[in-house]
């Protein structure tokens, strides 16, 4: 029974991971055809990070994912250091309002950031014409839209780590700073933030990897702004060349990377700190 | 900073917290004078611990008001109050090391203290805890009692008006308890500064503390020297609670100046000395409170202090007898008051002329070790079983 069990695990993970291997296989492909193995090689390598396209791709997907990561790391530390002082019941809804922006499908959460974001800059633009009838300027989908709304995930993302942290945390050390004389805002910054970084960091990595890899989200409000993984989707359809598969594998490359630091800030950093002062 | 009388004073008026529709402290009203060792003592869950976060500044009372060294704190936080705290578990900040732990409330301080001479308060402050050659090490690398230490150390460095210590030795082992009672104490003396202490344990209060506030129910019960507390229990609670505790409990028959008659339901009467204002009404529930250690135990139907009226005398048979080193403690039974605990120094080495499971014994008590006492029904929770209760006797035992 338990060989039966681990065999089936075993094909779990084979049947998970496989996929992700071949790609990975065939970029390292001497040869031009993605079907069969010719020897080793980086040439695709060097190919793809010296197609223009695929550079400025990757120079948008970054940018993006840096400054959504950043807003969602400020509003999502924000929101967890307040949300232990505010009404129950306000807390309570908060709360499932975060989990539900995590578990609502990619393409729900598109669409609703499209309808919602087209409706709002709509009606920006009509108070712009009327307000200010000599401007041009009229909003838009694009890199702004973008960031707000992978923002609005890594913001859940943040919050919900942060929070985290925090109800594991001997609060009675914030009462001791305030005991020993430091008004609330010091101690925030001499106790409670010092104590929560590996969370907020490892909040911050999560976002930025989301927002790095994230297709669904961005395929609908990113107007022209043009990412690594839409470039991907766009060149898939031209049909699959070995450029691709390098792209997709520095980019696995890259998610595993992020995702391996921010495990290891948030466990075991993050734990061994913020233990109660018991041995 | 104030040098008149009242400076380290705590003063809680009619004080009332509540958390939703629990009463966590009911009506509180305490003085503790300046320089003294107050403990607070219950049971947990009686509000100690919530009147000691009321002082600190922590939580804010539903009524009432709460003053430090005769000022009115309640538009003061907790960063303004020249109250400093030991928590139970110490709380130390996680990532700073010891020496920047004990500074903290020093680096607080505007217009700023110079480094030198941070460095050399930080270095006395350690010293007095001693704990010299520490500050580098990190709090994790630190023992329990290191630790406890260090607590101390870093509230004690500003010289506060008052130290708050909330349980502060609960989580130590018992022989490191005992020395960081003396020291504690010791600490108290040598600085001048009012302790304010809050506890369950019983031993810890009665050891440490000038006065001793027993509470329960977020009320005090009574509020007296240690020795008072022991010797004149205010109601059964406080008897059981405090040492151990024959309790003959029944009902008031007669109250006559200072003393008073307490019937058992088996029909006995014992009279005893009555302080209590609460005592008034016949048939009320009352108890009769005699110290294990009062009674004089001897073999036989003879009494030791010959026929008296300012004795008790009850036949009793021994059930056990416990050696405990320097006294020896017995279980008897009596068919008129149930089961009666008796403590007796051992004078002699060996069991001659000590009385032995089954032995027919007489028990004696003057009257003036005896208090009629109101019977508040509950017995503390924590102690209950070895202490102080008395089980009706068997029925074979008549």
């Amino acid at each position: 029974m338990d060989r039966l069990l681990r065999g089936y695990g075993a094909a779990v993970y084979l049947f998970l991971f496989v996929p992700i291997a071949v790609v990975v296989v065939f970029s390292f492909n001497a040869g031009e055809h993605v079907a069969e193995l010719t020897g080793f090689s980086l040439r695709w390598y060097v190919e793809a990070w010296t197609n223009p396209f695929i550079v400025e791709a990757f120079r948008t997907s970054i940018t993006v994912a840096l400054t959504s990561a950043t807003i969602s790391m400020f509003l999502g530390t924000a929101a967890a250091l307040a949300m232990p002082s505010a009404p129950r019941r306000l807390r309570r809804t908060f709360d499932v309002m975060v989990n539900t922006a995590l578990v609502v499908p990619g393409i729900v959460l598109g669409i609703s950031l499209l309808i919602f974001i087209v409706t709002a800059t709509n009606w920006l633009n009509s108070w712009i014409a009327y307000l200010v009838p000599s401007s041009d300027l009229r909003l838009g989908l694009g890199f702004a839209s973008l960031v707000a709304a992978h923002s609005v995930f890594g913001t859940a993302l943040v919050t919900i780590l942060v929070r985290t942290r925090l109800a594991s945390m001997d609060l009675r050390v914030i009462e001791a700073s305030a005991d020993l004389y430091a008004p609330p805002l010091r101690t925030v910054c001499t106790v409670t933030l010092p104590l929560l970084a590996p969370a907020i960091f490892a909040g911050f990595l999560l976002a930025f990897t989301f927002s790095f890899d994230d297709f669904i989200i961005a395929f609908f409000t990113r107007g022209r702004a043009e990412t690594l993984p839409i470039y991907l989707f766009a060149s898939i359809r031209r049909g699959v060349s070995p450029v691709v598969n390098a792209t997709a594998s520095s980019l696995l490359a890259m998610t595993v990377t992020c995702l391996a630091v921010a495990a290891v800030v948030f466990w075991r950093r993050g734990s061994n700190r913020t233990e109660k002062g018991i041995p | 900073m104030m040098a008149d009388g009242s400076s380290g004073s705590v003063e809680i008026r009619d004080a009332t917290k509540r958390f939703g529709g629990v009463t966590a402290v009911d009506g509180v009203c305490l003085t503790v004078r300046p320089g003294t060792f107050s403990a607070l003592l219950g049971p947990s869950g009686c509000g100690k611990t919530t009147l000691l976060r009321l002082v600190a500044g922590f939580e804010s009372p539903t009524r009432g008001s709460i003053l430090i060294g005769g000022e009115p704190m309640d538009d003061v936080p907790s960063y303004r109050r020249p109250a400093n705290t030991v928590f139970q578990h110490y709380a130390l900040f996680p990532h700073m090391d010891v020496e920047r732990n004990v500074g903290y409330a020093l680096r607080q301080q505007r217009p700023r203290i110079d480094r030198s001479e941070q460095r050399r308060r930080i270095d006395e402050a350690l010293e007095l805890v001693q704990l010299g050659g520490y500050g580098k090490r990190h709090a994790r690398e630190l023992s329990g009692g290191q630790q406890q230490r260090v607590a101390l150390a870093r509230a004690l460095i500003s010289r506060p008006q008052v130290l708050l210590l909330d349980e502060p030795l609960s989580a130590l082992d018992a022989k490191l308890r005992h020395a960081m009672q003396l020291e504690l104490k010791q600490l108290q003396q040598q600085l001048g500064i009012t302790f304010v202490f809050v506890t369950h344990d019983q031993q810890e209060a009665m050891s440490m503390a000038d006065r001793v506030a027993v509470m329960r129910d977020g009320r005090i019960l009574q509020e007296a020297p240690p020795e008072h507390v022991y010797d004149f229990p205010a109601d059964t609670f406080v008897a059981d609670f405090v040492g151990t505790m024959n309790l003959f409990r029944g009902r008031l028959v007669t109250r006559e100046g200072d003393t008073a008659t307490v019937q058992t339901p088996a029909g006995t009467k014992l009279v005893g000395c009555a302080l209590s204002h609460d005592l008034l009404s016949p048939g009320q529930p009352a108890a009769l409170a005699v110290r294990p250690e009062r009674i004089v135990l001897s073999l036989g139907a003879e009494r030791a202090a010959g026929p008296s009226s300012a004795v008790t005398a009850l036949r009793a048979h021994v059930r056990t007898r416990t050696f405990l080193g320097d006294q020896v403690s017995y279980q008897a039974d009596s068919p008129d008051v149930g089961r009666v605990t008796v403590l007796q120094a051992r004078t002699a080495a060996g069991t001659d002329g000590l009385a032995a499971p089954g032995d027919q014994v007489t028990l004696e008590w003057a009257l003036d070790v005896a208090h009629v006492i109101p019977d508040t029904g509950k017995e503390a929770a924590e102690h209950g079983a070895d202490v102080g209760l008395n089980p009706p006797p068997k029925e074979s035992g008549r």
